[in-house]
């Protein structure tokens, strides 16, 4: 009688135990749904903002964000004002890059979103023979999403060297073929 | 007399074990010079940058609901960096398949049957593969495979666990099953809406028949319940709605009465098409002497054998089939050809029901005539094996081994193969380079074997021109750019694919 209830007892426990494994699953990816729905939101708005809808506009916004992260390195600095003179187009912006994968149907080096303490969180995996990750991190103030600070920006940065210096070493070489 | 028809009888049966091995011996020849799409590539690798746990995510948020399938993406050869295992993949697939199969037929048949049992399998099998309206997707192409054979398998495995918890009456022994029933219940559940509807009829099936016998109620009722929340979980995943979109023809609302008519139009072909197939009809006759020994140790089949009842099953079976491919009618509003990869996944219920027709006939034409055809029964049954034997070989229409043998002497096999093992030869190299931005170029695969590979498309494309291709083997091989040789555009001229 008592094994009996002992057993009884594990069918229940086993199928609830697996139903709330399923439904904790579900809580997971529906949350994550909801979060993605305002980054859009927000980076649509970015857009809208501005009267013409220029590129540069939505990369303006963004580095006033990011720029107070920067306010102590001089050299990042730098960098960072360089970025911003060329940055309207794709890779110089790696923004737009993030902007159209969040507007359109998005890649599969991203992982997003999720919460990290307050902040909700963007990963991009970046340059495949060199990995790393960009992070974006989002904070809602009244209702309204913000980006608050990226990270790994530096390594970014020197991707896009990287970038340069195969370019200047293909033109030297069709400047040779001539 | 009786001396010759036993002799005849056993040739039979080793002429249709040959079909068996030939078959399997093509099929896996084949096998052995496929090579990864780029989807394929992309979807194992994005669970190699982003991790398994966020790479299943990544896909139920923005992709589908075919979260099983998912999983089976995270843990594959080639997630875990060994390209060459994919080749592996199509004999896991058939093994799989056909075990499974076994597991659950075996809970119905004696154990003196046994043999028998496995021979109709691999008939059974040798038959669906060589018939299959779409083997690349069936079983050359991993990823489609998870999705369109490895689920076949699941409902197997959950079927026989839950056959096998019914008729044990050791409780700790059903507690294990009935855990066992659950997981393969939630893999099978998780890997194409189509099957939604297959195991939502079982369930009902299973909890009407536990209520109407007072059996395993509880267990049945915990089973029904956990599958129906797997069935919300799948069809509420967000990626869903995002599929479907992407589906979605405009001004046209969704319940429209032409997508069903359009699938039973389809349904009606496919089925007549493989109904009259020669093979079908050899195989069933080449069956029917050892279909006819076998022993059931359960009573409703035995009634089934013997009776209309065989008719009402083959069109049940049918009628599931029909059901199952509205699950892609209905959201695409298809109009535009026979979908056949589609129809591949429902091929095992037309090829059950057509097998179960002809034993009633042949039954109805043993009653009718018991003398002449019961005399040469054997005979018949002989030649049909020698028939399905040579005809697998010889025979080109709908046949997928003459297809694939056709590939083989043409040397086109042997010719893709080569290209890729070149490829990967040369994005290995590009990798080892010290250089901080990797390039590597790379030739065009001039051909691409039908039998093996759904073509060009489905590889890199020249000047990056859409989808999964550059990006995916550039981050599987750790390569910054890859350029097809003759590529006028490379990587930063365009914005890369969502």
């Amino acid at each position: 009688m008592k094994r009996a209830f002992i057993i009884q007892l594990l069918y229940t426990a086993g199928f609830s135990l697996l139903l709330m494994l399923l439904f904790t699953a579900y809580q997971i990816i529906h949350q994550r749904s909801e979060y993605l729905i305002s980054l859009r939101n927000y980076f649509k708005e970015l857009e809208t903002h501005n009267e013409t809808k220029d590129s540069s506009c939505f990369t303006a916004n963004i580095f006033s964000n990011i720029e107070r992260d920067f306010e102590y390195n001089p050299e990042l600095q730098m960098r960072l004002n360089d970025f911003k003179k060329d940055a309207l187009h794709y890779p110089a912006n790696v923004f737009l890059y993030i902007n159209k994968h969040f507007r359109q149907r998005v890649a599969r080096s991203f992982v997003i979103p999720k919460m990290e303490e307050k902040y909700l969180c963007v990963t991009l995996f970046h340059q495949p023979s060199n990995h790393f990750e960009i992070q974006l991190y989002f904070r809602t103030e009244n209702n309204q999403m913000k980006l608050d600070s990226v990270s790994n920006l530096y390594k970014y940065f020197s991707y896009l060297d990287c970038l340069e210096q195969k370019l200047q070493k293909e033109n030297n070489k069709v400047i040779a073929a001539h | 007399m009786h001396h010759s028809s036993n002799t005849i009888i056993k040739t039979s049966f080793f002429t249709l074990a040959a079909y068996c091995i030939l078959t399997c011996f093509i099929l896996l020849l084949g096998a052995f010079y496929i090579q990864p799409n780029s989807e394929e590539i992309s979807l194992c690798q994005q669970n190699k940058d982003i991790g398994y746990y966020e790479g299943v995510i990544h896909m139920l948020l923005h992709t589908d609901g075919r979260y099983f399938t998912n999983i089976l993406h995270a843990f594959n050869p080639v997630t875990f960096g060994y390209i060459h295992g994919y080749k592996l993949m199509p004999v896991c697939g058939i093994v799989v398949f056909g075990l499974t199969l076994f597991l659950l037929l075996l809970r119905f048949v004696t154990f003196e049957t046994q043999s028998h049992l496995l021979l109709i399998i691999a008939v059974f099998i040798a038959l669906f593969f060589t018939l299959s309206l779409n083997v690349i997707t069936q079983f050359y192409q991993m990823a489609a495979t998870f999705v369109y054979l490895w689920t076949w398998s699941f409902v197997f495995l959950w079927l026989a666990c839950y056959t096998a918890m019914w008729q044990t009456e050791r409780a700790t022994i059903r507690l294990a099953l009935f855990f066992a029933t659950l997981i393969c219940l939630f893999a099978a559940l998780g890997n194409s809406e189509m099957f939604l509807i297959l195991n939502t009829f079982l369930l009902l099936v299973i909890s009407l028949f536990s209520i109407f016998r007072k059996r395993t109620v509880l267990q049945t009722l915990f089973i029904s319940l956990f599958g129906l929340g797997c069935i919300l979980f799948s069809v509420t995943a967000p990626g869903i709605a995002m599929r479907a979109s992407r589906f979605k023809v405009e001004g046209v609302p969704l319940l429209n009465i032409h997508p069903f008519y359009n699938a039973l139009a389809d349904n009606y072909r496919v089925v007549s098409d493989l109904f009259f197939h020669p093979f079908t009809i050899a195989a069933s006759i080449a069956l029917y002497p050892t279909v006819s020994r076998l022993s059931f140790r359960v009573e409703l089949p035995k009634k089934i054998l013997n009776n209309w009842l065989l008719v009402i099953t083959a069109l049940i079976l049918l009628a599931i089939a029909y059901a199952m491919t509205l699950a892609y009618y209905i959201p695409t509003q298809n109009n535009s050809g026979l979908p056949v990869r589609i129809f591949a996944s429902t091929q095992p219920l037309i090829q059950s029901a057509a097998v179960l027709l002809y034993t009633f006939l042949i039954q109805h034409l043993l009653v009718c005539a018991p003398h002449f055809i019961g005399r040469n029964l054997s005979l018949v049954s002989a030649v049909a094996a020698t028939m399905l034997l040579l005809g697998s070989v010889t025979y080109t229409p709908m046949n997928n081994l003459t297809h694939i043998l056709s590939d083989y002497r043409s040397g086109k096999l042997q010719r893709f193969n080569d290209a890729f093992e070149k490829r990967y030869a040369l994005l290995r190299k590009a990798a080892a380079n010290n250089a901080c931005y990797k390039k590597a170029v790379i030739p065009i695969v001039t051909e691409y074997p039908g039998s093996i590979h759904t073509g060009a498309s489905a590889d890199i494309l020249p000047n990056r021109t859409y989808g999964f291709g550059n990006d995916a083997w550039e981050s599987y091989f750790k390569v910054d750019e890859i350029l097809l040789k003759g590529d006028t555009v490379c990587k930063f001229t365009i914005l890369p694919n969502p």
